[in-house]
């Protein structure tokens, strides 16, 4: 049975569908200029900052809005819709900062990113540098990818594996090497002129390094198993249930606004046939079956996602079995999504080849997302070997 | 997704539970359902007792009217234990409820549903002719196909083209209606033993005829499904839509039946010259993950999809031709998604999945068999994606 909906999120989501829909022109008008530049264009992070939308996965205490994973989703889907680089830098930002919001220690740290004003929070989880205690707090160098929308961001996140005195990797009690996350300033870190990419141009996701870099202690983030220390109960969840909300969301949202184009042009004839797109039978069949993909993916998202909500209001645990399943839950959609937007595509024929051709940026995009760890088919098989008991 | 009422929570709970209830004696007598080429009398029986039958007939009728997503749940729990029972209570669900809330008030609705709960057959298509007669009965004639579980139903719904007496079609100014549901005692009908097929044996799917069989006018409805006598919201629904809960709670039954048989019998095995179980495989263990994905998605759309309706329905607000095609397009797209993973659980169960008595061959040749029903035919894309381009539809399905 469907996850139980309440008045309180019914508004909650209502309320986000409006203001999206209140900057969704703006942020389309945009679009090609941040593919152009690389990066998001000023007015789209101007219009998203004035929604709030950079708050929606944060902490309350430290002013963030803690929504529903629902309208998470439908906010994230509905700004991708508008454009897709936008609704991509937003839902990074906004679970960056949630992760921040939720896991940095009382300090000089926590303060200076969300004392006065909500931060601009981009970065990456993965382990790509290392943290070395020194006096005065840690000793930083690395090299990250995928900061995406670090160029208007004042803070940002990477992942560390650490280091003993001595430079040596620090393992745990089962041998594994320790990791954890540091929150970094973005004026102290050098951010490299590096994505020359096929799609999602306009996310602007470069490398960034750090070089010999010390911070005080209060600037790491312990987490992956550890309790948050402030947010509601969904931030009590694995790290990687709270962040495949918002891939699955933007290839929502680009597949959505892939089937929009599709509809807009399907008064098109091709050469050899004669005939509108829209007036062959095989291509509205194909059209329904992409549509009701697309449609089936987002709903079962929503449905995913709100289960495990409510397992969270019920004071359960999101446990490892439901945590692949979420997973496995963002690889199927992202497949659907990309192959509704192959469809489209393809169906569009060579005009869509052309670099003036939104679809043409829609199918770019989609190929560039589908490559997101998060929703790599390595979750078939994690969940795969839980559903049969192997793990 | 949408608010659940506690009411409706209480109906589900009891329509899981009634479901649970029969799912042994239908999977105990699945075998000889086959065999006989009909619903087992046991099973027939455990359907009656717990009232499947009644299940979508208007509460004036003596139905229980339940929500098309209850429905869903509750043939799919019925079609995951044996789907030649899911089937043949779903076609006569829909068919009794098509006829309690489309009889008119009278000697026909009394005769029907007058004593214990009906048992009704029948089938949508208008294979038959109905000639009108001066003193306003029909004369039926014709040959009609799949009507699940005739066997042992008292009564069969036979949808009939009108003529009048000169064989003519009828005319407006004429006042009868173009085609007609006539309610018809089995008995009088010459049921024949034609269901010779590759899956869904057991639910006795013959074909019939009428020859010259008269019937009274109060034992006709409208075809369609339009203008309910009595009943719920969702009898308001013209019958393509009414009707969409069934084949898609089979559909999903049939898929979970396979998955769970995968996981819990099939994946154990150890193929000749492999080292590993089937489960141990890192590439069965992803196609796994994938399909168990796919029919959670599919299950998700499909009760978020009927909900929704229902939803619309209960505040007045009346289906459209786009609508009623968006909805049929789901249950084909549920049954897609379904045929696939039963295809991959068969794939999967070897040269072991070959023999007639491996519980996976059941399943699949059933689910095959349910794929080919004009209901989930894929011309319901091309319908629906006419009305999401744009364009109109031709044609009734």
């Amino acid at each position: 049975m469907a996850p139980v909906m309440n008045s309180q999120i019914e508004r909650e989501l209502a309320d986000w569908r409006e203001r999206v829909e209140s900057i969704a022109p703006t942020l389309s008008a945009h679009s090609a200029e941040s593919v152009e530049r690389r990066a998001l264009a000023p007015a789209s992070v101007a219009a998203l900052e004035t929604i709030e939308a950079f708050k929606l996965s944060g902490p309350r205490e430290v002013g963030g809005l803690d929504a529903h994973p629902m309208t998470q989703l439908e906010a994230f889907v509905e700004l991708s819709r508008a454009d897709v680089s936008a609704g991509w830098c937003t839902m990074v930002q906004s679970m960056v900062a949630g992760l921040a919001g939720a896991h940095l220690r009382e300090g000089a740290a926590l303060e200076a990113a969300f004392g006065s004003s909500y931060p601009r929070f981009s970065g990456t989880t993965n382990p790509e540098g290392s943290a070395q205690p020194v006096a005065g707090g840690y000793r930083l160098n690395g090299r990250w990818s995928y900061a995406s929308g670090i160029q208007h961001c004042d803070w940002v996140l990477g992942g560390v594996r650490l280091l003993d005195a001595g430079g040596q990797a620090r393992l745990g009690d089962n041998g594994e090497p320790l990791w954890t996350a540091m929150a970094i300033p973005t004026q102290s870190i050098e951010i490299e002129d590096s994505w020359y990419v096929t799609g999602l141009q306009g996310t602007g996701s470069p490398h960034y390094r750090a070089h010999d870099l010390v911070l005080s202690e209060d600037h790491e983030m312990p987490f992956g198993g550890s309790v948050p220390r402030r947010g509601g109960a969904w931030f009590d969840i694995p790290m990687t249930t709270f962040l495949v909300v918002g891939v699955a969301a933007s290839c929502i949202g680009l597949a959505e606004r892939a089937l929009d184009l599709f509809r807009a042009h399907s008064t098109r004839t091709r050469f050899s046939t004669g005939r509108a797109l829209g007036q062959r039978a095989t291509v509205r069949h194909d059209f329904s079956v992409a549509a009701q993909s697309v449609a089936a993916a987002r709903v079962y998202a929503g449905h995913v996602l709100a289960g495990a909500w409510d397992q969270r209001q019920r004071g359960l645990p999101i446990s490892r079995d439901d945590e692949s399943r979420i997973r496995a839950m963002g690889s199927w959609v992202g497949d659907v999504c990309l192959d509704a937007v192959r469809f489209c595509y393809r169906a569009l024929g060579a005009a869509a080849n052309f670099s003036d051709h939104p679809m043409d940026q829609l199918n770019r995009d989609m190929l560039a997302a589908s490559n997101h760890v998060f929703i790599s088919e390595i979750n078939y098989e994690l969940d795969g070997a839980r559903r049969l008991a192997f793990d | 997704m949408s608010r659940v009422s506690p009411e409706r929570q209480r109906e589900r709970t009891e329509w899981i539970e009634r479901a649970e209830s029969l799912g042994s004696t239908c999977s105990e007598h699945a075998a000889a359902s086959a065999q006989a080429r009909t619903l087992a009398p046991p099973a027939v029986a455990a359907l009656e007792d717990v009232g499947y039958f009644a299940m979508a007939s208007p509460r004036e009728v003596g139905g229980y009217d339940v929500h098309p997503a209850t429905q869903v749940e509750a043939f799919e729990q019925l079609a995951a234990a044996d789907v030649s029972s899911g089937w043949v209570a779903m076609i006569q669900a829909e068919t009794a409820g098509m006829a309690g809330s489309h009889l008119r008030d009278g000697v026909g609705l009394d005769t029907v549903f007058g004593g214990m709960f009906p048992r009704v057959a029948g089938t949508a298509n208008p294979e038959g002719r109905a000639t009108a007669l001066a003193d306003g009965s029909f004369r039926l004639s014709g040959r009609w196909s799949f009507a699940s579980g005739i066997k042992h139903c008292g009564w069969v719904l036979a949808n009939s083209v009108v003529f009048t007496e000169d064989g003519s079609r009828p005319t407006p100014a004429d006042g009868l209606p173009p085609i007609i549901g006539a309610v018809v005692e089995q008995s009088r009908l010459t049921v024949e033993d034609s269901w010779e097929v590759m899956g869904l044996e057991g639910t006795g799917s013959c074909h019939y005829q009428a020859h010259e069989v008269i019937v009274p006018p109060q034992f006709t409805t409208p075809f369609g499904g339009v203008h309910a006598e009595r009943g719920g919201p969702w009898h308001t629904n013209p019958t393509i839509t009414f009707l969409s809960p069934g084949h898609t709670g089979i559909a999903l039954g049939a898929a979970r039946r396979a998955l769970d048989l995968l996981r819990d019998q099939v994946g154990q095995r150890v193929r000749f010259g492999q080292a590993t179980s089937v489960a141990d495989r890192g590439a069965f263990q992803r196609d796994y993950g994938e399909m168990s994905c796919r029919f959670e998605a599919a299950r998700a759309y499909a009760l978020a999809t009927l909900d929704d309706a229902m939803a619309q329905r209960e505040i007045g607000i009346e289906t459209s031709p786009a609508q009623d095609a968006r909805i049929r397009s789901m249950v084909a797209w549920v049954t897609d998604a379904c045929v696939e993973v039963v295809r991959f659980a068969h794939h999967h169960g070897g040269g072991a999945a070959a023999f007639l008595d491996h519980p996976l061959q059941q399943v699949f040749r059933d689910m095959i068999v349910a794929s080919q029903h004009i209901y989930v035919a894929d011309t319901a894309y091309e319908r629906t994606g006419a009305f999401r381009l744009g364009r109109t539809a031709s044609g009734a399905l």
